[in-house]
């Protein structure tokens, strides 16, 4: 086996083999709590393509890329402006670290009182806790800017747009990326555990219900899903990080 | 002495339980019953098969659910009734008086708040629904906790909510307007409140479980009879405030629970779409011939 198809090959044969022990430990299961892989997977053929997508997935989606969305945008602004000035980067500092540290999931009943219980929470509760590590890492990415080229602008004159378009933000890439890819983790958790309170809709919502409902091979297939979400998220945004740091390679090589 | 574990929520209903204690109607039949809070059947159902607990109190909605998915657990014995009378209904449906709701019929389309879906809350409000000629698919319900309605109905996110004392006393002072009385209206004279266990457990102590009825039996009774006993107990186990136990009504305590009684919740769970169609609940009532 070449390199190449041992990279493409690897990565899949242990989720395969996960799989099949599963599917071979749960046949026949008589189990209520572990019901069988086959039907658990009749389950979410049945739920999940696609009849419940519109009224659980949707929701789900819309309040993880608008709450990460939002994130980004303020994240990556904020951190630029932070990060230009060394003084404000140490005057905010601690703040951000306690803020950072504060779990949003404490926040939901207060959001619950003051914002609802609808779509408008969530995103809120989303982006109180993924906007941290983006701007945090932006933050440290735009102060890593290397001194020399500090330098060579200044004495350039460069115009501070071109400044931060073309020398800050590429020199951050990299590390604003990391801080997005943290950043979909939380997203995922809080989209999850927001939809525990006050939810009639959604992925978190749903399995709830299924539990309360002893909807066992339900409550298993919308886990698999959520875990199949967060994968698919997660691979998309490695394929926009590896277009937009195309660059970045190319650098390096 | 046979000591017994049983799972109860700290409300009125329960107050038979205490009754029995205090009453020494367990000392009599030679079982120490430790009464212990439960938060809802999702949770309290496991606990009577991993034997965490032997009994736990609960509305019929989940208990049936439960079995018809398979999970085996027998109903030992009623508890109470919903109402037949609204003036004995500590539960009202309420809207905020500029909502355009102001009765049952007005609620297609609207948006209301239980709290829990495809529990006994929603299904007595699809039956007074549908009683008032609408479609429970036309109307949006959702599950808001106690706590948060009144706050959902005054910032208009939902147009109706279905609460319980004390939250009903609070919505009423708020200015919101019952609208309707679901349980009375939709499930009135049915079983509330139900003492369900472990099926392993019923079939391996067929004589725990006939004293334990036979005790929660007698409580019921002198329950009925002494309306102050209840209100003597209800601050031991209860949150309520001396105002609210002055002013509540005592729940209608019967043990008594018929096969019909269970037929009648699985026909209406199965019309509003709470369980698939054809579960047979006649394994449900546990017997003491065990057949």
């Amino acid at each position: 086996m070449n390199a190449r198809a041992a990279r493409i090959a690897l990565p899949a044969l242990v989720p395969i083999a996960l799989i099949a022990i599963w599917w071979f430990a749960s046949a026949g299961s008589t189990s209520f709590y572990f019901p069988p892989l086959e039907t658990i997977l009749r389950r979410f053929r049945e739920l999940w393509l696609f009849a419940l997508v519109p009224e659980h997935v949707v929701p789900s989606l819309q309040a993880i890329l608008a709450g990460l969305g939002i994130s980004v945008v303020l994240g990556i602004a904020l951190g630029v402006v932070i990060g230009l000035s060394d003084y404000v980067a140490t005057a905010v500092g601690p703040v951000l670290q306690f803020l950072r540290y504060l779990p949003a999931v404490a926040l939901l009943p207060l959001a619950i009182q003051l914002i609802g219980i609808g779509q408008d929470m969530r995103i809120t509760i989303i982006v109180l806790g993924a906007l941290w590590p983006i701007l945090l890492n932006t933050i440290d990415g735009v102060r890593g800017t290397p001194p020399a080229f500090v330098d060579v602008a200044r004495s350039n004159r460069v115009r501070t747009v071109d400044w931060i378009f073309r020398i800050v933000l590429p020199n951050a890439g990299p590390q604003i990326f990391a801080g997005i890819r943290a950043s979909l983790a939380v997203s995922v958790i809080l989209m999850f555990a927001s939809e525990l309170l006050g939810a009639s809709r959604g992925i978190g919502y749903f399995i709830l219900q299924a539990q309360r409902q002893f909807s066992i091979p339900e409550m298993w297939s919308g886990m698999l899903l959520l875990g199949i979400i967060g994968y698919a998220l997660n691979l998309i945004l490695m394929v926009i990080e590896h277009h937009v740091l195309a660059w970045h390679r190319k650098s390096r090589t | 002495m046979t000591e017994l574990t049983v799972g109860i929520t700290p409300i009125a209903n329960a107050a038979n339980l205490y009754i029995a204690i205090d009453q020494g109607y367990f000392d009599d039949e030679g079982l120490v019953v430790t009464p212990s809070v439960i938060q809802t059947a999702a949770t309290a159902i496991p606990s009577l098969l991993n034997d965490e607990l032997q009994l736990a109190l609960m509305t019929s909605v989940p208990v049936i659910t439960a079995a018809s998915k398979g999970l085996p657990v027998v109903v030992a014995s009623g508890n109470d009734r919903y109402p037949v009378d609204g003036v004995g209904d500590t539960t009202a449906l309420i809207a905020a008086p500029d909502s355009g709701v102001s009765s049952v019929e007005d609620l297609a389309d609207k948006t209301v708040a239980v709290v829990g879906l495809k529990s006994a809350p929603e299904l007595a409000l699809r039956v007074v629904l549908e009683e008032a000629g609408v479609d429970p698919a036309d109307v949006e319900i959702v599950e808001i906790a106690y706590p948060d309605m009144v706050s959902a109905l005054q910032s208009d996110r939902v147009d109706a909510a279905f609460v319980v004392d004390p939250f009903l006393s609070e919505a009423e002072a708020a200015g919101l307007v019952p609208i309707s009385q679901p349980f009375t209206e939709g499930l009135g004279g049915m079983t509330a409140l139900t003492w369900v266990a472990g099926e392993q457990f019923a079939n391996a102590n067929p004589e725990t479980i006939t004293k334990f009825t036979t005790a929660i039996q007698r409580a019921a009774e002198y329950a009925n009879e002494n309306p102050e006993a209840v209100r003597a107990v209800l601050p031991t186990f209860t949150s309520l405030s001396p105002e609210a136990i002055e002013n509540s009504v005592i729940p209608l305590y019967d043990s008594s629970l018929s096969e019909a009684d269970v037929e009648n919740y699985v026909e209406l769970m199965e019309r509003e779409g709470f369980i698939e169609a054809g579960y047979d609940p006649s394994d449900l009532l546990w017997k003491t011939d065990g057949d």
